[in-house]
């Protein structure tokens, strides 16, 4: 049988399956650098984010094999030959599943080179990400196999491609631990791990799945399905039992490293390959606050997680500006500028305000725009990336767009030295308590 | 010689499967504009990207006879039979399409399926020209998922050359890219017609 698999390998449609999927994950691991960049379990988390495009593929590539007898009317002549039906199916899986899974392994390897390179953390078990990857695309060809044999129509493939990524986009909206069913995440927590438990129960449920398809289809009799047909039903029930978020987070990955004073500038030690660059960034742009007092003197850089850095330390994404190489490059993605966001990111929280009051929320916005501006240089970037309290990056636009923050900003740079750092310091406080009548008040001194 | 040829390129099966998409589309779009923790019609990009593709696809269906090489043997003005074939085939896909989305057009309604719908037609013509009706299907399925994932959240109006599939109505660059893979596809259609393949599909 190896031989004929090597044969259906070379010239069957597992190179045509192999070149798309290699061609699809290696182009959105391109576009999207910085979701993985330096980062080993970043990019394993990536590879399996990259599965609601890669299983509805496989399942149409599966689907294809499986319709083959019937487009070259080989049905008749294949059932003459002695070699039994599971060895067919089987002879028939494993050329596209080698295709599928090779050309993913293959976009993997070529941009975990310059991971590799970098990375200063490689713990918190992420390889078994990619394992049970390689398990879900290996049984979505099954799968795929078995309806394309079952139903061996022209428009089968297709039609399961796209309804795979219905299904695949549908199972992101559920808000509930069905999510663990599928095998793409919707979003790799940064820094994170998940148990052990959760990655063997995935494997075994999509192993199952596979197991389970090839053996309905394989096979004249129906029991030999049942053995992995109830170890999917199992571990599916484990899947959905648990809770929806099953993150731990990496207390080792997010471990401090620090270096420099004034400011000391730290990163989690996943990201710890951007220390030198990100130290060189901060400690150009915060010049900006030098002499007031109250101004965070650690800034951490981070990707999307808040760091054991304390209350006082003022925290910085870097992902959006991470390159393929692991170095930071100054203007990321939607023309956001790390100096506009290193400038926000030492003041207090400029979205610290949840009441309904949109003239509070005016107030508090607008003493940001306007200390942020305080000597006078002006923000490089128009939009700026900021860290939620819960870790979440989100960005906004505009920051330097409102000639009414302009008028107030160069009101406050026209003070006396000791009255800028007097208002600024007070500012500071305010900002910190975020009191929309004490920024108010702060706003009007300069009315 | 009309009707023989659209039967024998299984148009009656292919439309009324367009009936089908558009109502799957209409539904789909209903669903997902009418969930309280999504943003209404701003909620439909994954049925302005998916469902065109689903229409060009089965419309790829009847871009090849049963023997194509035995068709060109015939006295037939085949390039402006084909010519005719897809543009009628796009717009019957597209107006489908289009009825479905009125509501909010011009926010992944009415405008961005026709226009995917002429992009997505427009790859699945150069993938017919140039590897066989039978097999159109993947790259447009293949481009929209990896260009559904890889577009910029939210969509940047850079990009749109390839982000096509999920730019809003309003970015330029995006209508330019279906008309340009568009235009790919009838040329090379009406000229080459599908490859002929070793496959027999039905």
């Amino acid at each position: 049988m190896g031989r004929v698999v090597r044969i259906d390998v070379r010239r069957g449609i597992a190179p045509l399956a192999a070149l798309i999927v290699l061609g699809v994950t290696f182009a959105v691991l391109v576009t999207e650098t910085e979701m993985w960049a330096g980062r080993w379990s970043a990019l394993a988390g990536y590879l399996r984010i990259l599965m609601i495009v890669l299983v509805p593929l496989a399942l149409a590539a599966g689907a294809w094999q499986g319709g083959r007898e019937r487009r070259r009317r080989l049905g008749e002549l294949l059932a003459t030959t002695s070699l039994p039906p599971w060895r067919r199916l089987t002879a028939a899986w494993a050329p596209v599943a080698t295709g599928v899974v090779g050309g993913f392994l293959l976009a993997g390897g070529v941009v975990a080179v310059p991971v590799a390179l970098v990375a200063t953390y490689s713990g918190g078990g992420w390889w078994w990400l990619v394992v049970v990857g390689v398990i879900a695309l290996g049984a979505a060809v099954a799968a795929g196999l078995a309806i394309g044999t079952v139903l061996p129509w022209r428009l089968t493939a297709p039609v399961l491609g796209l309804a795979g990524y219905v299904v695949m986009g549908a199972v992101t909206y559920a808000r509930d631990s069905r999510v663990w069913l599928s095998p793409a995440l919707d979003d790799a927590a940064e820094a994170s791990v998940l148990p052990l438990g959760d990655h063997v129960a995935q494997a075994a449920w999509f192993a199952a799945i596979g197991a389970t398809a090839l053996a309905v289809v394989a096979s004249r009799r129906r029991w030999p399905a049942l053995v992995p047909a109830a170890v999917a039903v199992v571990a599916g029930a484990v899947l959905v039992s648990g809770p929806a978020d099953r993150w731990r987070d990496d207390a080792a990955a997010r471990e401090p490293v620090c270096a420099g004073t004034e400011p000391r500038v730290c990163a989690g030690r996943e990201v710890a390959f951007v220390l030198d660059d990100f130290q060189a960034y901060a400690g150009r742009t915060l010049t900006v606050y030098a002499g007031i007092e109250g101004i965070p003197d650690t800034v951490g850089a981070v990707t999307a997680y808040r760091p054991a850095l304390g209350d006082d330390a003022a925290v910085v994404s870097v992902r959006p500006y991470l390159t393929w190489r692991g170095t930071l490059a100054p203007t990321g993605e939607y023309e956001a500028d790390l100096e506009t966001d290193l400038r926000y990111g030492v003041l207090p929280n400029r979205w610290c305000y949840d009441g309904e009051d949109p003239r509070e929320a005016d107030a508090v916005w607008t003493a940001a725009d306007v200390a942020v501006r305080w000597n006078g240089t002006d923000l490089v970037g128009e939009v700026a990336n900021v860290m939620d309290d819960d870790g979440s990056i989100f960005w906004f636009g505009g920051v330097g767009a409102d000639p009414a923050v302009a008028a107030l900003a160069e009101r406050l740079r026209a003070l006396p030295d000791a009255a800028r750092y007097d208002w600024m310091e007070r500012y500071l406080v305010a900002g910190e308590a975020c009191d929309p009548a004490a920024l108010d008040a702060l706003l009007d001194e300069l009315r | 010689m009309i009707r023989p040829h659209l039967r024998a390129r299984y148009v009656p099966g292919v439309a009324a499967g367009l009936v089908v998409v558009a109502a799957l589309a209409w539904a789909a779009a209903e669903w997902l504009s009418s969930r309280p923790y999504l943003d209404g019609a701003e909620a439909r990009p994954p049925v302005a990207a998916l469902a065109p593709v689903l229409a060009a696809v089965l419309v790829s269906v009847t871009l090849a006879g049963a023997d194509e090489e035995l068709e060109r043997s015939t006295a037939r003005p085949w390039r402006a039979i084909r010519l005719a074939h897809v543009l009628v085939g796009t717009t019957v896909s597209a107006a489908a399409l289009a009825l479905t989305g009125l509501w909010e057009p011009a926010r992944y309604g009415a405008y961005e399926l026709a226009r995917n719908t002429v992009a997505a037609m427009g790859m699945v013509t150069v993938a017919t020209a140039l590897a066989g009706a039978a097999r159109a299907w993947a790259p447009v399925i293949a481009y929209t998922g990896a260009a559904y994932l890889a577009a910029p959240k939210p969509v940047i109006a850079g990009t749109a050359w390839w982000t096509w599939p999920v730019q809003p109505a309003s970015a330029p660059g995006a209508w330019w890219a279906a008309a340009a893979w568009f235009a790919a596809g009838l040329v090379l259609y009406a000229r080459n017609g599908a490859r002929p393949t070793a496959d027999r599909d039905a």
